[in-house]
């Protein structure tokens, strides 16, 4: 059986003037799942999702949406009518409301989508004759993902969804992606929140400096390149440690962290502290983070920069 | 079906936020009324002297005689008339109330006894009788300063048919054109310079939406609000000043023109000048000069030649001439002719605009 693939990019170049934004990517995102492009400001992510929604037009290369090919002026359209955009820093009509907002994007797509349902949807019932211009950042992105929702897409594009959001809009905005993916959609997602990529993704792209650095599954990349797992010891003295033979490390918290290869070594280090009341322990799996640090030697901020 | 739903889609947003904004409500509705009152009270308030035109003919030398000086002055010194010198000889001007013409050889036939001077106006206007007890006067004082001869100075009567024009009458058409000028170029560097910053027409671009559609709703909406704006600024002018004007399908024509043209103005500043600041700032330099030399506040034929030629060169001049034939003269002939120009300005700039506005690479 072939697998089903929402996009495939192949080689794909842009550029502007001398300035290479995008050098040679190449990769397919399967039908219903959540596809991450994650990478720091810079990194070329937006330039790529906007070729695949026909926003940009590629220098070189080929990019495929649902088998259209989008240097096809003509078909642009059928693959327009397909996805759902929502860009980098969203933005509706400032002096329509939320329901006037989402009317407005239903008739360019002659949709017969429900307008009320949707806004029960996304929770914002309350805010249905509310000016788009009144509505709090988190209420924007919200009305930004149901908006394009509108045409009922089967693909859908997420660009930074969550940017600038504070951590309780950004868990429901996170659940409501969750539900997407529930309804069968293919979700494209852009970010540089390393949380983010995850908690949602099925599979990671790392792209820096218009390159692909790797891609795989989140558990797939932490296990590759994330490095050893942990065992965390807070208050507990260095001589206990004496005649175990133990590979360890003392952080700058006075921290106690022994790695470990497998279950079977966890518990036989564990199996050394059972006696000791006052031990506090911790287990940690390595993160995104550190796959992120292990490939560049970088660590990406919470603003997208490396450093 | 779909392309107009579509269409109207755009232009109901358009004009739902036209009424929800009281910045866009100002400059529509109140600023040309405020303009208009403004300027139709100093115009009240300035003298009532009536405009004379005078042809002096009798040049000698490339000099004005000066028995023909001498009237001139006579005519001054009463201080009941605004004196206008021209030189061409413009029969059909109908915007001449009066005029008086000195002819060629009137310092000589003076001298010997037998002169005339010709009065221009219409018969059946209002100030008719006045003018004409002044004039007369005038040339009773010459006459007995002629002691030679009994009557040396006679004045010979030619009747036209004018059309009485006061200022404000002058006026209220130039104020709806600059009305749907200001806000057919500003309002459209505004929505686009707004739009395009604020990401609203990246996501219309990933829509089925199409640039043409987005275009004529824009266009739409703006020649509503110009429909709206006229009928509103025509009301208050015939209230206050008093002004009948006469409605022709045309004036629908020449706002709908309107539409066309300054909104596609307008589109092709904020495609070229790209940043906000800037793009106003070129739509000031275009507006400018369309403000003052498009016969809103001056008329056209009193400019110096140069000023004429830019003038003529400016889509403006042609609605306010437009608006002025039908509105205040019911010269449907003339208002066509203008009216022409402007439908042909207006479809060329928003087929420029069309062409050059970018619904990809944004």
């Amino acid at each position: 059986m072939t697998e089903k693939f929402a996009i495939s990019v192949k080689s794909l170049i842009k550029q502007y003037g001398k300035f290479t934004a995008v050098d040679g990517i190449s990769f397919k995102v399967k039908s219903g799942e959540i596809f991450s492009l994650l990478g720091p400001n810079g990194a070329g992510k937006t330039t790529i999702v906007e070729i695949i929604e026909c926003l940009k037009k590629p220098t070189k290369g080929e990019v495929e949406v649902f088998g259209i090919n989008i240097r096809d002026l003509k078909k642009q359209i059928n693959i327009k009518r397909k996805i759902g955009v929502m860009p980098q820093n969203f933005n509706a009509f400032d002096w329509l409301t939320v329901k006037e907002n989402l009317e407005y994007f239903k008739n360019i797509y002659s949709s017969n989508k429900s307008v009320v349902k949707l806004i029960e949807d996304i929770g914002l019932d309350g805010k249905t004759d509310a000016l788009y211009k009144t509505l709090s950042g988190g209420m924007k992105q919200r009305l930004g993902i149901a908006i394009s929702l509108i045409n009922e897409p089967e693909l859908l594009f997420l660009d930074e969804p969550t940017a600038g959001l504070d951590p309780q809009a950004r868990r429901d905005t996170w659940n409501l992606i969750r539900k997407l993916k529930e309804q069968g959609k293919t979700i494209f997602l852009t970010t540089h929140y390393m949380e983010e990529a995850q908690e949602l993704s099925d599979r990671i792209l790392i792209i820096i400096n218009g390159k692909i650095v790797t891609d795989g599954s989140p558990n797939k990349l932490i296990e590759e390149f994330g490095g050893k797992k942990l065992i965390i010891l807070r208050n507990c003295k260095e001589s206990l440690l004496e005649n175990h033979s133990l590979e360890y490390e003392i952080n700058f918290k006075g921290e106690v962290q022994i790695p470990f290869e497998n279950n079977e070594h966890l518990f036989k280090i564990l199996n050394i502290f059972t006696d000791i009341p006052d031990i506090e322990i911790e287990i940690k799996k390595p993160d995104l983070n550190e796959v992120f640090l292990n490939l560049t030697g970088k660590r990406m901020t919470a603003e997208g920069l490396v450093k | 079906m779909k392309t107009a739903l579509i269409i109207f889609t755009v232009f109901r947003g358009h004009l739902k936020a036209w009424k929800r904004n009281k910045t866009t409500l100002f400059w529509t509705l109140a600023f040309p009324l405020l303009l208009m009152l403004l300027f139709g009270g100093i115009f009240a308030l300035q003298s009532d002297k009536m405009d004379l035109y005078i042809e002096n003919q009798n040049i000698v030398n490339n000099q004005p005689t000066l028995a023909s000086l001498q009237i001139i002055e006579l005519i001054n010194i009463t201080d009941a008339f605004n004196i206008i010198e021209t030189n061409e000889i413009e029969d059909s001007d109908k915007q001449r109330i009066r005029t008086i013409i000195i002819p060629k050889n009137f310092e000589q036939d003076l001298d010997s006894g037998n002169s005339s001077i010709i009065l221009i106006m219409d018969e059946s206007h209002q100030s008719f009788s006045r003018t004409i007890s002044l004039v007369k006067g005038i040339i009773n004082e010459i006459n007995l300063e002629q002691q030679n001869s009994k009557q040396p100075l006679t004045l010979i009567q030619k009747h036209i048919i004018s059309s009485d024009l006061s200022r404000i009458e002058y006026f209220v058409p130039g104020v709806i054109g600059i009305a749907i000028m200001s806000t057919g170029i500003f309002g459209t560097i505004g929505t686009n310079t707004k739009y395009r910053k604020n990401g609203v027409i990246k996501k219309l671009a990933t829509t089925p939406l199409s640039k043409f559609e987005w275009i004529i709703g824009l266009v739409l909406y703006h020649a509503v609000i110009g429909i709206v704006s006229a009928i509103v600024i025509s009301i208050v002018a015939s209230i206050v000043f008093g002004i009948k004007l006469i409605w022709s399908p045309i004036i629908l024509v020449l706002l709908i023109a309107g539409a066309l043209t300054f909104p596609g103005i307008g589109m092709i500043i904020s495609t070229v000048v790209r940043e906000e600041e800037e793009a106003d700032a070129a739509g000031n330099i275009i507006t400018f000069p369309m403000l003052f030399l498009s016969g809103t506040f001056f008329q056209i034929e009193t400019m110096p030649g140069a000023m004429q030629i830019i003038a003529r060169a400016l889509p403006l001049t042609y609605l306010n001439n437009g608006l002025r034939e039908t509105m205040i003269f019911g010269n449907s002939q003339a208002a066509l002719l203008n009216c022409g120009i402007v439908v042909i300005i207006g479809i060329l700039s928003i087929a420029i605009a069309m062409k050059i506005t970018k619904w990809t690479d944004l």
